[in-house]
């Protein structure tokens, strides 16, 4: 995946099918990082993410273009999830001793699984969910724009 | 004996030590519009995952018998949309100072459910 | 190192996705997306991500048995199972004659084990053989070989994006066969205008630039103003009604006498929408046609169907790259199910079983000298149990009891046979009336080839072992016809195709050498060992005897029946995350938690009028029934009209049994139905 590939969402698109949410919760243990109502959600990868400045841990980290959480440095304190301006990162509960504990998860471009490629765009039906180049995207939005003014 | 002593003023309420604590030391129930945490008991020997992991440094550990439990109430911050409680007060007062632009009236359902209507 | 993968064919809807599966000791652990596939290019619904929870699921059928009058089951070994079915299948023979046993066959499983099984029934001297196409797309078989000479898809799914103006007429495809979506918005990217009609609003009129919101049933009248509409303004294609079609000058007349003005007002939709829905379909460079379920199951589904034909027809849109008549079928071999002949009428290849000489010819190579003629269709067998003439039935892997129309008399029948044999992986709720439940291995446990709604025909390997004492549909077949003394061996799923080749012209050439070498298969009809397929059909010539094509015409008039005040028609459809009778899906968490339960959708307006308030319960009463649902209170439907998932036992007690005089389709998408908060 190389550094310049963002995360693009054709909301206009979506079904409403849940074949993202699906596919996302069996790929993350359970723990979907999309959701959809009308049109799906999924953390977009900011340029500058207020939830890398939020968190006092530095567990957040932006790897090639990919904003991800570091499970190992993660506290759960849910500072980062209030900070998300689009409510895209996620929070589960889950049991543990009895006691329910939050997690904190966010989409990781399925970074750690063996597609090289998040599945939400994999699966998507209707192509409203997909990864491009940056140029690519400011391409297809130019010959879009040009198209509109072609028809008037 | 070794107790956890928890810094009232400093405590925001977030669920960092909650989460850390393998023994159940830390306790934390949400009643309404308040978020109660709670030390019922004394540490173990030498486990300072709490400590090390508090976003304020409001944990520390003091050596005596442990006699008074302690209780921390913090008030929690409504979302104007929905009604819901959301977060504390302090938890967002903490967040305001490291992040700018972004709303944080808004419960992060809302905030999803505004960007998906968008 | 990584794991093995094996690609297979989705076992859900006609699309024929293909999905890899990712197998570490015996068994799938993941699925990989198919990233080169023609069809979906990796992408897959939110039912084919749920295949793994499908194939480990704990409700499978693992064993034979045999349930006693009391209803206690009792697990019997495969030999017992199956000498003593065949036995008494012996028995009602000599007793009440071959025609006194009834086949269903099944459009889920692979083309070699339907072909085997109309051999079977065939030969047994049962000329009952049917299978569910009869319940979604026998009209479309019926007037698409009448107009065309072929019963199917003219283009490839993929072409969608090649079409100028794309009419979709009674599909929602978004929610059935989501990912024909994605080449319907490639379509509309490049500037295509999508045109659907529907009586409801569904994620499908979303894409579309006008949406007509006809009055349910009335689809064969939009299409006749359509038509007229072209034909007032001289938009039809000339050259193409004079070179390529017989019959113009019968429609002709019947379409000068439409009353457009008054056409609108029954169907509820303002007369400029027809008229420009009629200009922009005539006008572009090349229009298609998608439809479904909407159009066919209707008591006229076979006229709304050569209505759908007449307009391609009339237009010339038909026969190119772009232009085509696309039926989406709904299961993952319901196109091929029916090539293999598992339809009363017709043999294998679509040759008309009172074709005597084609006939002859066909039995000649499995060594017969005639076969009986005259079979009943699912929904007539169900009335000859009731009359005593059919005593026996053998289902396939169907669960007539939730997709058949008219529940409750089903019920009644299948209750009363004297014997019924179900195969089937889930116990369905047919499986709590079936005397021997013989458990089915998966699609991905036997090896087979599938065609598609676009008559692409794919293999799909056996890249596991059955489960359990479960059994390939194949082995169960073939040994059936071993203990009834029809064959003396068990063919594997290659020396049936091969065989397939021989006796169905249009398979010809798709031999189990070329199809297991090519993922993407091939597209009939393909007749030689070098031909590439054909994608597009009607290029040169139609199928029928002298290659032109025939109008049909519809005489409207026929069907305008007023309804009553306070009585509502009730259209029955799917929702995305279910599949047929349910049996699958209600099952699959990660599927039915989006709806785990039947939902009633009624409009404000009506809502208001009866006093129901979302989230009641309500009860639906139909003809014979009633039924409990929850309210959902949503302008996706008209006034006076009420929405229901057949996916619930409960949704099909309330359809009627009037049947299409041709394609004898029950009549599914019209109930008339009244509805009240319960207790009321």
């Amino acid at each position: 995946m190389g550094s310049s590939l963002r995360i693009f969402l054709r909301p206009e698109r979506c079904i409403n099918c849940y074949a993202c949410e699906v596919a996302c919760e069996k790929t993350h243990e359970g723990m979907g990082n999309i959701k959809v109502q009308g049109v799906p959600l999924v953390c977009l990868h900011c340029e500058v993410p207020p939830c890398i400045t939020s968190c006092y841990r530095g567990a957040l980290e932006i790897k090639e273009g990919i904003v991800v959480i570091r499970k190992d440095y993660c506290t759960n304190c849910g500072i980062c999830v209030l900070s998300c301006p689009f409510g895209a990162i996620m929070v589960t509960e889950v049991e543990r001793d009895g006691k329910k504990i939050p997690r904190i998860h966010k989409c990781d471009g399925c970074w750690e699984r063996p597609y090289g490629f998040a599945v939400c765009a994999l699966t998507c039906p209707s192509g409203a969910i997909g990864w491009e180049r940056f140029e690519d995207a400011v391409v297809s939005k130019r010959e879009k724009v040009y198209r509109l003014y072609l028809r008037g | 004996m070794r107790r956890l002593l928890i810094n009232e003023k400093l405590c925001i309420g977030c669920y960092a030590c909650y989460n850390a604590c393998e023994h159940g030391v830390v306790r934390l129930n949400d009643e309404g519009y308040l978020r109660k945490i709670s030390i019922l008991e004394a540490c173990r020997e030498g486990c300072i995952y709490c400590k090390d992991i508090c976003p304020t440094g409001a944990i520390a550990f003091v050596y005596e018998d442990f006699k008074v439990p302690q209780e921390i109430l913090l008030a929690m911050a409504s979302c104007v949309s929905c009604g819901l409680p959301m977060a504390t007060e302090k938890m967002i007062e903490f967040l305001s100072k490291r992040v700018e632009h972004i709303n944080l009236k808004v419960c992060p359902d809302c905030r999803r459910r505004s960007s998906q209507q968008a | 190192m990584r794991d093995p993968i094996s690609s297979v064919v989705c076992p859900y809807c006609g699309a024929g996705c293909r999905f890899g599966l990712v197998i570490k000791d015996g068994r799938a652990r993941d699925i990989c997306y198919d990233s080169d596939h023609p069809v979906a290019q990796g992408a897959l619904c939110p039912k084919g991500n749920s295949a793994l929870d499908l194939l480990y699921h704990p409700d499978r059928l693992l064993f034979p048995y045999r349930r006693d009058s009391h209803g206690r089951r009792h697990r019997i070994s495969w030999d017992e199972a199956l000498k003593t079915i065949s036995t008494k299948l012996l028995q009602i023979r000599s007793d009440f004659g071959p025609e006194a046993v009834g086949f269903l066959a099944s459009a889920k499983v692979s083309n070699e084990e339907n072909y085997l099984f109309q051999k079977l029934a065939r030969i047994f001297g049962s000329p009952n053989i049917d299978h569910c196409a009869r319940l979604c797309h026998a009209p479309s078989i019926v007037a698409l070989s009448r107009s065309f000479g072929s019963g199917a898809m003219t283009n490839p799914i993929k072409d969608l994006e090649n079409a100028r103006c794309i009419l979709i007429i009674g599909s929602n495809f978004a929610e059935n066969h989501p990912v024909v979506s994605r080449w319907v918005w490639n379509a509309r990217d490049r500037g295509a205008y999508i045109i659907s009609v529907d009586p409801r609003v569904t994620p499908t009129t979303k894409m579309a630039h006008l949406h007509l919101m006809i009055r349910p049933g009335t689809d064969g009248l939009l299409l006749n103003a359509m038509m007229a509409q072209i034909l007032r303004e001289g938009l039809e294609n000339r050259d193409f009604i004079r070179s390529r079609t017989e019959g113009f000058q019968e429609l002709e007349p019947i379409l000068r006498s439409v009353n457009i003005e008054k056409v609108s007002k029954q169907i509820g939709v303002p007369l400029g929408d027809i008229i420009t829905a009629a200009r922009r379909y005539a006008n572009s460079s090349a229009s298609s046609i998608i439809y479904c379920m909407g159009v066919t199951q209707h008591r006229s589904g076979t006229d709304f169907v050569a209505s759908c034909a007449n307009l391609a027809l009339l237009c010339g849109h038909i026969g190119r790259s772009g232009a085509g008549v696309f039926p989406l079928r709904g299961q993952n071999n319901v196109q091929g199910a029916s090539d293999m002949g598992a339809l009363s009428e017709f043999l294998p290849g679509y040759v008309p079983v009172g074709d005597v000489e084609r006939r002859r010819s066909i039995v000649s190579l499995w060594n017969q000298k005639d076969i009986p003629v005259g079979g009943l269709t699912i929904t007539e067998m169900v009335d000859e149990i009731l009359s005593g003439k059919i005593r026996a039935l053998f289902v396939l892997g169907e669960n007539p009891l939730v997709s058949d129309p008219s529940g409750a008399e089903t019920e009644r029948a299948l209750s009363r046979l004297d014997l019924l044999v179900l195969e089937d992986i889930f116990p369905t709720e047919t499986a709590e009336l079936a005397h021997f439940v013989l458990p089915a291995a998966m699609w991905a446990e036997k090896s087979g080839s599938y065609t598609n709604t676009e008559r692409r025909v794919q293999w799909s390997p056996k890249v596991l072992d059955p489960q359990g004492e479960s059994k390939p549909d194949l082995w169960i077949i073939g040994n059936l016809g071993r203990w009834l003394g029809i064959w003396e061996s068990i063919p594997t799923p290659e020396e049936v195709l091969r065989e397939i080749n021989k006796v169905v012209p249009l398979y010809g050439g798709i031999t189990p050498e070329r199809l297991l070498g090519r993922r993407e298969g091939l597209i009939w009809p393909c007749p030689e060992e070098n031909h590439p397929g054909s994608p597009i059909l009607y290029v040169e010539r139609f199928n029928r005897e002298n290659g032109l094509a025939k109008f049909y015409p519809y005489d409207a008039d026929r069907d305008a029946t007023p309804t009553e005040e306070d009585t509502f028609s009730l259209i029955t459809g799917r929702v995305v995350v279910h599949y047929n009778s349910g049996s699958i899906t209600r099952r699959i968490e990660a599927l039915s938690r989006y709806e785990p339960k039947l939902e009633v959708t009624i409009h404000p307006k009506d809502a208001e009028k009866l006093g129901i308030r979302a989230g009641d319960l309500v009860t639906v009463r139909g003809e014979r029934e009633a039924v409990d649902a929850i309210a959902k209170i949503s302008s996706q439907v008209r006034e006076g009209s009420l929405f229901m998932p057949f996916h619930f036992p409960e949704a099909n007690r309330l359809t009627p049994r009037d049947l299409d005089p041709l394609a004898r389709i029950p009549s599914f998408k019209d109930a008339k139905c009244k509805i009240s908060t319960k207790g009321t």
